[in-house]
């Protein structure tokens, strides 16, 4: 379970007086966390959260609520929600597994986000970031990794081998071969007829560097018109 | 809240056969109800949106769209090592550890009776009623405690685990500073945070009713 690095209690102002609406938002900003997992941070629903959000000057009304928010608060040591891993974490027990693993993938070191769920172009973006770069990566994503990481840890190199069986399994029924270098993303694009029209904007020519803008002139309205002609 | 990690059997420990199909929407609501997971901890688990979990369950024999939370799900349901949700304990789980801290400390409900901290008060440190702990531990009828009790259970147990007596005390200071703010006072006559907040609203008005000036007919008159 993960250590917030939360701060004194005495920034909150909250040694004389009671837990208020705005300091469930000061809470969310400190721990970093979106409105959804705030809400399970504090066990409750979303529209609670908004009505919190509304009145941030008011107690609140459900006083295990007020509770909650001070404690965590005021002992940093008693947080429970789970720390996912940033993908630079994780990868080396995946490039560890694969090494040691029968199973081969097709171009490993982009096989990983691909594994995953997501496109292959993924894993050098994940990779390169600097500074917390689970905070932009999709929800599920998060969510995988840290399953995957125990997965590994606890299970070696069968659960690993079991995972990309799993994942072969999943893009099969989509479609798509886990074990082709083509397969760049779990999205499923259907191959286009020769005749078909090509979808969005046409590519930029090289000799001219863009098209020339055709300049329009405004012609007056109707209104105008007859405001200048009352004016004359 | 405990999460059930029954022996794995060859369907999977969840009795969840998913060897010959993909994770499919239906499996989503299988978890959530194994788990005793409320819609909020569900979304949480698989980093689902209001929005993307209602799509699942719509289509519950269509595969699941994202691949990400397909593998998530069947993670989760073949492997109990992978799952990382808290688990919170039960109210009867951490009513020992109270009571023996309660023991040591030297705070009592109110200062004119001077009543020791029991399990009558255990409800209402947990900011529900007194009986609230006689429901929980029901032994024919137990009820669950809310999210957020569940949620305070666990901070109140690890706080008497790591800070003793000191922690309990300031725990129990903060209940009173929450129930003085709200026109309550943590005594033996306290039974409900909610019940008592309903009273002590209407209990004004009355005053004012009572204390309002007649007017004279001469005055309203002039």
């Amino acid at each position: 379970m993960s250590a917030h690095s939360l701060p004194d209690p005495e920034l909150f102002d909250l040694q004389d007086r009671p837990v208020c609406g705005r300091d469930l938002m000061l809470l969310r900003q400190w721990t970093g966390l979106s409105i959804a997992d705030c809400c399970y941070l504090l066990g409750i629903t979303v529209p609670r959260w908004h009505a919190y959000h509304k009145h941030p000057d008011q107690l609140l009304g459900d006083p295990s609520v007020a509770l909650l928010a001070w404690a965590l608060l005021r002992y940093p040591d008693v947080h429970y929600l789970p720390t996912f891993p940033d993908p630079a974490e994780v990868y080396p027990a995946y490039a560890h597994a694969l090494e040691h693993s029968a199973t081969t993938l097709p171009k490993p070191e982009t096989a990983f986000s691909l594994l995953l769920g997501r496109e292959r172009a993924a894993t050098p973006r994940w990779l390169s970031e600097i500074g917390a770069p689970s905070q932009t990566l999709h929800p599920p994503v998060r969510r995988l990794l840290l399953a995957f990481q125990r997965l590994l840890t606890v299970q070696g190199v069968p659960g690993f081998e079991a995972f990309v069986n799993r994942a072969r399994f999943e893009a099969q029924v989509r479609g798509l071969d886990l074990d082709a270098p083509s397969m760049t993303t779990w999205t499923h694009r259907t191959a286009r007829s020769p005749d078909a029209p090509r979808r969005g904007r046409p590519p930029k020519s090289p000799s001219t560097p863009h098209a020339p803008i055709k300049r329009t002139v405004k012609q007056p309205s109707q209104a105008t018109k007859q405001r200048k002609s009352s004016r004359n | 809240m405990t999460i059930p990690t029954p022996a794995r059997s060859e369907s999977g420990p969840l009795g969840l056969d998913l060897n010959d199909r993909p994770v499919r929407g239906s499996d989503i609501l299988f978890l959530q109800q194994w788990f005793g997971l409320t819609l909020t901890e569900t979304c949480y688990m698989l980093g689902l949106s209001l929005p993307k979990w209602q799509a699942c369950i719509q289509h519950p024999d269509e595969p699941v769209n994202d691949p990400t939370v397909a593998l998530l799900v069947w993670l989760l349901a073949t492997y109990p090592e992978t799952r990382f949700l808290p688990q919170f304990p039960e109210p009867a789980e951490v009513l020992p550890q109270y009571l023996a801290t309660a023991q040591q400390s030297t705070k009592t409900l109110g200062d004119v009776r001077r009543t020791r901290f029991g399990k009558t008060a255990f409800g209402l440190l947990l900011g529900r009623e007194i009986t609230s702990s006689n429901r929980w531990m029901s032994e024919h009828h137990p009820r669950q405690p809310s999210p957020q009790v569940h949620r305070l259970l666990f901070v109140f147990r690890n706080l008497l685990l790591t800070h003793g007596v000191p922690g309990f005390d300031t725990w129990v200071e903060r209940v009173e500073q929450e129930a003085t703010a709200r026109g309550l006072k943590l005594s033996t006559r306290m039974t409900s945070w909610s019940r008592m907040l309903a009273a002590s609203a209407a209990q004004p008005a009355r005053e004012r009713r009572r204390s309002r000036k007649k007017p004279k007919p001469e005055e309203s008159a002039g």
